[in-house]
């Protein structure tokens, strides 16, 4: 797995994340995304282009980040889910408590 | 078609990945579904490593094979009894906030199998897990 800092895109810092979200990955996306918060982030693009596959380890990090991004007022907006990251999201019902959207710029436009 | 035995510890998790990846590949799954399958193997295997064996080391072994239309997985583990499919799945309709991750992985397995068995036998939990070479969408 790979994460990006593609960098600031109106008041949302975009990441891409690249490859694999595992049980050994996934703590390595919370770091990343934790120190960006730290830096004062509060609101954040995930952009899943690029990421072929997620598992539980993987929504759990996703989740705690949100659940951090929110205790501080701010949003984290998920994009671009394809094949069975997309399927995953959706079967763990994902899809309805963390707002996604087909692109980074649909998610600009919409906010 | 192959087997693999490793020490029940993240470490080993790419390594039986890997190895299921490639045995789904040669039975010549398509990679929708060698995906769901990599995905089920990964759930059962990290609950094994984190609760099988809560006070020794152990191993896990995992056995591939392929019937016409299937492609299985035997996963044993000589840890605690634990029946994985009996445990209880994921409350999915609760808010951000309320929301624990807790069953999910077992949510997961259920989803992507065609089947699965449990017993336990010889002082080994054995998981058979079979999937469905091609599933309609």
């Amino acid at each position: 797995m790979k994460i990006h800092q593609i960098g600031q895109k109106k008041e949302y810092h975009v990441v891409a994340v690249e490859g694999r979200m595992d049980a050994v990955s996934a703590p390595e996306f919370e770091k990343s995304l934790n120190a960006l918060i730290a830096e004062g982030a509060l609101k954040i693009i995930v952009d899943f282009e690029s990421l072929d596959y997620i598992s539980s380890a993987g929504l759990r990090s996703v989740l705690i980040t949100a659940k951090k991004i929110q205790s501080k007022n701010g949003s984290i907006v998920v994009v671009s889910l394809h094949g069975t990251v997309k399927e995953i999201f959706e079967i763990s019902g994902f899809s309805t408590i963390i707002p996604i959207h087909g692109s980074v710029d649909a998610a600009l436009e919409t906010t | 078609m192959g087997k693999i035995g490793l020490s029940a510890q993240m470490e080993s998790l790419e390594e039986f990945l890997d190895f299921v990846v490639k045995e789904a590949g040669r039975a010549g799954l398509p990679s929708r579904r060698i995906s769901e399958i990599r995905l089920a193997a990964e759930e059962v295997l990290v609950n094994i490593f984190c609760y099988a064996y809560p006070e020794t080391k152990g191993d896990v072994s995992i056995n591939c094979s392929e019937g016409e239309d299937v492609f299985v997985l035997e996963i044993l583990d000589r840890g605690i009894p634990f029946n994985m499919m009996a445990a209880p799945g994921p409350d999915l309709s609760s808010c951000l906030s309320d929301r624990c991750v807790g069953g999910l992985g077992i949510h997961f397995v259920k989803k992507m199998t065609t089947k699965a068995r449990y017993v336990r036998e010889k002082e080994q939990n054995c998981l058979t897990l079979v999937f469905e070479k091609c599933r309609e969408e």
